[in-house]
């Protein structure tokens, strides 16, 4: 894997000096950052499981703050504040799909474009019951057996908690954004905005325990801009 | 021994032929018990763990009923939550059918995980009907919370009731197997009760009667030889040696029986020997008797043809110093009384030696009669006065008053206190010797008491027996026949008295007699 990337890496290098560039990529300007954990880590406790050992187990690891070993934090959302005059370089995918799988929402965190579609599975040999009252789209509770797939369309931008009636300690989020500038942070915390043009921006980050912050940033038409968004304990 | 002839007898006797110690018999006869208990134990061990085996599975399956009942409970809650559900025409009740429909499945998967192997099949099929009901569930509860009553009936109606009918049915074949398992299971364990039962009151029985066997046999295969030996003992003990005791015991007792048989078979040769031994002496005894009797015979008869002859030798001396035959010179009638002293001297000797013959052959007999003690004790006075006043020794006689006359030879009694005063005179240099008799319970005791030169101890015994004197120079200075003291000893014992001497070597002795004041009298 490490001599394909590398590989990748290599071709790409060769391919930005050689002139060899997309028309999309253009507008070069990118922000490449991590989000973090400022302060201590607040002790998260095992979520105790009441009903449906069989399936759901025994206890869930508590997922609302997740935090790689050097601070990085997991399924933050960011996004620029006011995005770029233009059309976007790239279109996001307009769908995707949140599993329930052993009682917990897999990924707890989505993020879909206004008018987005999410496909909501069950693979769970039980019955859950997705439940959400946002308060720009449409509520909706619906039963679902295994392998049955609800499908709801997401129009107004809005970060939307989802639960199940059967399982309290299920939560998912789906956060329904304005425009394509957003990114979702991995595992080590870190996120990648693509395709925009030099400027001065406006950077937010929301996190499900870490409430929302903001940050300015340049980004030049060259290399990724790198920045670190420090969220504060709290 | 009628026990050796019953039926257990043969094992008394199996058991004492075997070869080991009486400990190892005993030892393996407690051992032989234990065992028993220890295998009882185990064997209450493994009933107990196999009832309680059974008693589990009886649990389970029980517990397996309860979830099966659980099951149909749920199945039933939610049939009716959804009748409330459109009745009420409201959503609120869902959510209990919802959490009714996962209780079933909660319950369904811990049946699922605790059911024997037999109704997995069973359990997969009211899953896959379950998998479908959700499906139903899922789309009543979507209609109604849409409003679309009519197609939540339809659902209702044309697929959740089929559904649920099936899965009661495959619940209810699942309860019966589980109550014929039950069952079954309880036959098992009232079986294993009725088992153990059996088994402990069997073990109960064996181990009474091995006790009572085995005690009675180890105890009698020791009684028997103990008895035997017993009686062996009695014949042993009543002379009758030689026998052989057989008793069938290989152990101590059996050795204790040959040692035994051996002692008494040892006991019956030395017995033999002495008796040979015995019967050799009698014989010697009856030739030294006969021997002795020719001599005392031979002496009896030589004194008597002895004392003819001296009798003529002092008579005609008599005569002579008498002046019969004419006057004696003067030079020859010292010698003339030299042989008159000599012959009396021998004449005595004749007389002690014939006497002595005469009570050793037996031919003494007693002139017994009425005789007075005073008489005996004056007549011995006067003839040793002259001797005691020869010598200037104090001389005196006391006799107690009040003495009758009293039966019995007087001669001889004369002759015994005689010997002892003449003795008593003879062996006393300075000082006195002193007669004294006195009555005591119809018994006469004469003493003798001197100064002279006394016994030494280890002399005293042997100063009755026949010539005896304690030194041969006594002899040769004082004289006598040592004759004297073992006559008055026989005639003493004639009399049936008895005679003792108390005396301390240089300062005197004390010699007396006893005999009964009415002698019986004759050869003893």
């Amino acid at each position: 894997m490490t001599s394909l990337s590398t590989m990748l890496r290599a071709l790409v290098i060769l391919a930005l000096a050689t002139g060899l560039t997309t028309p999309g990529d253009a507008a070069g300007g990118a922000i490449k950052g991590t989000v973090t954990l400022k302060g201590a880590s607040p002790e998260l406790k095992k979520l105790a499981v009441t009903i449906d050992q069989y399936v759901c187990g025994k206890e869930k690891n508590p997922e609302d703050l997740v935090l790689s070993p050097q601070g990085g934090v997991r399924s933050a959302v960011v996004w620029l504040d006011k995005p770029p005059a233009g059309p976007p370089a790239a279109a996001p995918p307009s769908a995707t799909t949140m599993d329930q799988k052993e009682c917990v929402f897999a990924p707890r965190v989505v993020v879909v474009p206004a008018g987005g579609r999410i496909d909501f599975l069950n693979s769970d040999r039980l019955l859950h019951n997705l439940h959400s009252t946002p308060s720009a789209n449409p509520p909706f509770n619906r039963t679902q057996p295994k392998g049955r797939t609800i499908t709801i369309t997401f129009e107004k931008p809005e970060i939307i908690r989802v639960t199940c009636d059967l399982h309290s300690w299920m939560r998912g989020w789906v956060v329904v954004a304005e425009h394509p500038y957003y990114a979702l942070t991995d595992g080590a915390g870190d996120f990648e905005l693509r395709g925009l043009p030099p400027g001065r921006y406006t950077l937010k980050a929301w996190q499900e325990r870490l409430g929302t912050i903001s940050k300015e940033v340049v980004v030049g038409d060259q290399d990724p801009t790198p920045v670190t968004l420090e969220m504060p304990a709290r | 021994m009628a026990l050796l002839n019953s039926p257990l007898g043969a094992p008394v006797r199996a058991v004492a032929k075997i070869r080991a110690s009486v400990h190892v018999k005993l030892l393996a006869g407690f051992l032989l018990i234990t065992l028993l208990f220890i295998a009882m134990t185990a064997v209450s061990l493994r009933t107990f763990a196999e009832t309680a085996r059974e008693t589990n599975l009886l649990d389970q399956a029980h517990e397996r009923v309860g979830w099966s009942r659980q099951i149909e409970h749920a199945l039933a809650m939610q049939m009716h939550f959804t009748s409330m559900t459109l009745l009420s025409q409201g959503s609120d009740p869902v959510s209990l059918i919802l959490r009714e429909n996962n209780r079933f499945n909660d319950t369904l998967a811990r049946l699922e995980t605790a059911a024997p192997a037999e109704e997995r099949a069973l359990i997969q099929a009211i899953r896959g009907a379950q998998d479908d009901a959700m499906a139903t569930v899922a789309d009543i509860a979507n209609a109604v919370r849409d409003k679309r009553l009519a197609e939540a009936m339809t659902v209702l109606r044309t697929r959740q009731e089929p559904v649920y009918q099936k899965i009661e049915t495959l619940v209810g074949s699942l309860v019966a197997a589980e109550e014929t398992r039950m069952a079954k299971f309880r036959a098992s364990l009232a079986a294993t009760h009725r088992q153990s039962m059996r088994l402990m009151a069997g073990f109960a029985v064996a181990s009474v009667v091995l006790a009572l066997v085995g005690g009675f046999v180890i105890s009698w295969s020791f009684i028997l030889p103990v008895r035997a030996a017993h009686g062996f003992l009695s014949d042993v003990a009543a002379g009758r040696f030689g026998g052989t005791l057989v008793v069938p015991n290989r152990d101590e007792f059996g050795a204790l029986a040959e040692h035994m048989t051996w002692m008494s078979r040892e006991l019956r040769r030395l017995d033999d020997e002495q008796r040979v031994a015995a019967a050799t002496l009698r014989g010697l005894n009856d030739r030294l008797a006969l021997a002795s009797r020719a001599k005392s015979e031979f002496l009896a008869n030589m004194s008597h043809e002895l004392r003819t002859p001296l009798n003529a030798i002092l008579g005609f001396t008599e005569i002579i110093l008498d002046e019969l035959y004419g006057e004696v010179p003067a030079n020859l009638r010292e010698p003339l009384v030299d042989i008159q002293t000599n012959g009396r001297h021998l004449l005595r000797l004749i007389n002690d030696v014939l006497d002595l013959s005469k009570i050793e052959a037996g031919r003494l007999e007693l002139g017994v009669g009425e005789y007075s003690v005073q008489e005996i004790v004056e007549v011995v006075h006067a003839s040793l006065r002259s001797l005691a006043i020869e010598k200037g020794l104090a001389f005196s006689v006391r006799v107690a008053p009040g003495i009758p006359t009293a039966w019995g030879d007087g001669r001889r009694l004369t002759q015994c206190l005689l010997n002892l005063a003449g003795n008593a005179l003879k062996f006393t240099r300075h000082g006195r010797v002193d007669i004294d008799v006195s009555l005591a319970d119809d018994w006469l005791t004469f003493r003798v008491a001197d100064t002279g030169i006394g016994i030494p101890k280890d002399e005293v015994e042997n100063i009755f027996a026949e010539f005896r004197q304690v030194d041969t120079t006594i002899t040769r200075e004082y004289g006598g026949t040592g004759l004297g003291l073992s006559i008055t000893k026989r005639l003493v014992e004639l009399h049936g008295g008895r005679i003792g001497v108390e005396s301390e070597l240089g300062r005197g002795s004390t010699f007396f007699f006893t005999v009964p004041l009415h002698a019986d009298g004759g050869p003893a």
